[in-house]
């Protein structure tokens, strides 16, 4: 692909010219180089060092410890839940909107496509505070609630699953309507109306038509909120409880207050694996480079 | 009811199995009108399309045709008139009950399902079938289409010959009065597009369903109806058999857009019982049959004749009943069965066919004698402004 593609710039130089006919990828590569340094800096070295350090000072001991420790079991497990948990929440809030945006006149699109990418650029942390602003015990919400009476006593909305859920789905819900929506936008309308001409009602032609050729995208909106919800960190510490912890608040704690580096080298190797495998799992049986690389036939 | 359409009752007549007399609904459409925001699509339209007719909307680009189309399947409400099938309103009828087959132009097979389930589709939607009597139409509507054996394959796997005949058995399978068709072969190659129009035009002989068919090729639309409709800039211009718009004309542009045509500018001298004298370019009167819109003596007309009816000569002589004007040649392009010969008649150029043996001896700069048949002229209104014929 490189080499086919290497003529159409033309060669300054015949030096130049020389040297890319010797070497056909040292082009792209000069161009990738800084790219690739900082890459190979800031991100292979780092991990690299964290699976040498897993092992290096007792084996295979770190990993013995998470895999047999209750404790570290509920939190993978109270982890996966809180994934799971976000990931369907954003799909099932996310769908609707993503759909609206198709149907969109171009000028609405732009509109509502803005309001969706705000949150976006706005900080986490920032967006996790003002969710307890929100629905903390003297909260907004709460404060609504005990006032109009609807009931005497304020409702547990913060440092529970809820609040935790609420928080990281409304962080990830951009991403999914873009992820779904650059799927959608790629369906062919005719299509529904094809199905509609031949006695589909609406609903059925959406049935058939519309949601199946949807749902790459659907997928690969899994996959990237899955990944994504895996490694959240600021938002459940703010917005959970202690039985909220996710695997990302215990590495921090491992690392930085029992300072048993090995220990929290080995709990992160163990989510990358987690998230490696799950990608690659996901690529198998969902053709992900489809998916990701334009395909909605 | 015109001649194409009583050959075509006649052949269907012929065969053995010929459509109900139910077969298809007819289509009125009543003062129609649609707008795209200050763009007019389809303004005051009146047409009635005869139950069982194969119709053809002709028109270049932003005619018109597609929308109405889409006024018809319901895809698209009219902002004001009329859609009746059969003399019933259809304007609080959603699309998925008007009972409508429909050929996209680009097919719109759906991409996740087989051929069979693509074919299928129409039959699960509309008629609840025994997956026997389903699995049978399905092939009965692909082997009207001549394609079977590909039930398995997805459009994807097909070329584009055969997703346009999915499609076709798609819209044909469950049986609709009134099958739409939105310029179906216009992504195909020529030789593919003339074997399918007959194929088309067979099919609606056996099946006696309304066709209604889009297309902006004026050789698809002769050769496929009973009745063209000519629209422009939204209206619909001409109504009339494919003889009929092809050799009388409404007016210039009508006469363009169905092949080639001869416009000669010329003035109104006289009126006589049947007849124009017309004065061309040359000086010379010329006789011109009296039909259509009627011409004051001194107005501008354009005198319109086919370039099969011009007949060329090197003499004066010549027989029968003929219009005759002199022309010097400027152009002689070899066709293969014929010669394309240019001519001038004053300024303005008279282009025709000339058989291999008419054309002997033809050269450019050489003088010559036009003719042809008064009968096959036509005096059309000279359009306000410049005209380039």
């Amino acid at each position: 692909m490189t080499v086919s593609t290497l003529p159409a710039y033309p060669a300054r130089s015949a030096r130049l010219k020389r040297i890319s006919a010797e070497y056909p990828h040292a082009l792209g590569l000069l161009l990738l180089a800084p790219m690739l340094s900082w890459i190979a800096v800031f991100f292979i070295f780092p991990t690299a060092w964290m699976i040498w350090q897993s092992f290096s000072e007792r084996g295979l001991q770190p990993y013995a410890t998470i895999l047999t420790s209750a404790i570290y079991l509920k939190v993978l497990l109270t982890t996966l839940k809180i994934c799971v948990i976000t990931t369907v929440g954003c799909l099932i809030l996310g769908y609707p909107v993503a759909y609206v945006l198709t149907t969109a006149r171009p000028s609405t699109r732009a509109v509502l496509l803005i309001l969706v990418v705000l949150p976006y650029w706005l900080d986490f942390i920032v967006r996790s505070y003002s969710w307890m602003i929100l629905l903390g015990r003297h909260g907004l919400i709460n404060q609504l609630v005990t006032g109009l009476g609807i009931s005497s006593t304020s409702l547990p909305l913060l440092y529970n699953l809820f609040s935790v859920s609420i928080g990281m789905i409304q962080i990830l819900l951009p991403l999914t309507i873009l992820t779904l929506f650059s799927t959608m936008v790629r369906i062919d309308r005719r299509l529904v109306d094809a199905a509609t001409i031949h006695g589909a009602s609406p609903w059925r032609a959406f049935r058939t038509v519309f949601l199946p050729l949807s749902l790459p995208g659907v997928y690969a909106a899994c996959l990237l909120l899955f990944v994504s919800a895996l490694g959240f960190y600021v938002t459940p510490a703010l917005l959970g409880g202690p039985e909220q912890t996710m695997i990302s608040q215990t590495i921090m704690v491992i690392a930085s207050d029992l300072l048993d580096w090995p220990l929290a080298s080995a709990a992160g190797v163990l989510l990358l694996v987690v998230t490696t495998s799950l990608l690659v799992l996901y690529s198998r049986f969902f053709r992900l480079d489809r998916m990701l690389g334009g395909m909605a036939r | 009811m015109s001649v194409a359409a009583l050959s075509a009752a006649d052949d269907a007549a012929r065969t053995s199995d010929a459509p109900r007399p139910d077969a298809g609904v007819e289509v009125r459409l009543e003062r129609l009108s649609k707008s795209f925001g200050s763009v007019t699509a389809v303004d005051n339209v009146n047409l009635t399309i005869p139950a069982g007719a194969f119709v053809t909307l002709l028109g270049p680009s932003g005619s018109g045709k597609t929308t109405t189309l889409n006024l018809i399947a319901g895809f698209l409400a009219p902002d004001a008139g009329n859609i009746a099938f059969d003399g019933r309103p259809v304007a609080s009828v959603p699309p998925h009950r008007r009972n409508i087959g429909m050929v996209f132009q680009s097919y719109a097979l759906f991409p996740h399902m087989t051929v069979f389930d693509n074919v299928a589709y129409p039959l699960r939607m509309r008629n609840r079938l025994a997956r026997e009597a389903l699995t049978i139409r399905v092939g009965e509507s692909l082997e009207l289409v001549g394609l079977t054996k590909l039930e398995a394959r997805y459009p994807r796997q097909l070329s584009g010959g055969q997703q346009q005949r999915v499609a076709m058995a798609r819209a044909l399978v469950s049986r609709p009065r009134l099958l739409l068709m939105d310029e179906p072969l216009g992504a195909l190659d020529k030789k593919l597009r003339e074997r399918l129009q007959g194929e088309i035009k067979d099919i609606h002989r056996r099946i006696g369903s309304t066709f209604v068919y889009v297309t902006h090729d004026q050789t698809e639309a002769l050769t496929m109806s009973d009745l063209v409709v000519v629209m422009r800039d939204s209206r619909i211009v001409q109504v009339g058999s494919p003889r009929s718009v092809y050799e009388a004309p409404v007016d210039a542009f009508v006469a363009d857009f169905l092949g080639g045509a001869n416009l000669l500018p010329g003035e109104v001298m006289a009126n006589e019982r049947d007849a124009y004298a017309v004065r061309i370019a040359n000086g010379r009167m010329i006789s011109v049959p009296q039909t259509g819109a009627s011409h004051a003596p001194g107005s501008k007309v354009l005198v319109f004749i086919r370039p099969e009816d011009v007949k060329i000569s090197h003499s004066e002589e010549m027989v029968g009943n003929v219009v005759t004007t002199a022309a010097v040649v400027r152009e002689v392009l070899f066709l293969g069965e014929s010669f394309k010969v240019t001519a001038m008649v004053g300024p303005h150029p008279v282009v025709l066919r000339a058989p291999r043996v008419q054309a002997e001896g033809i050269e450019i700069g050489g003088h010559v004698m036009l003719a042809w048949p008064p009968e096959r002229s036509r005096a059309l209104a000279a359009p306000t402004g410049s005209v380039s014929p």
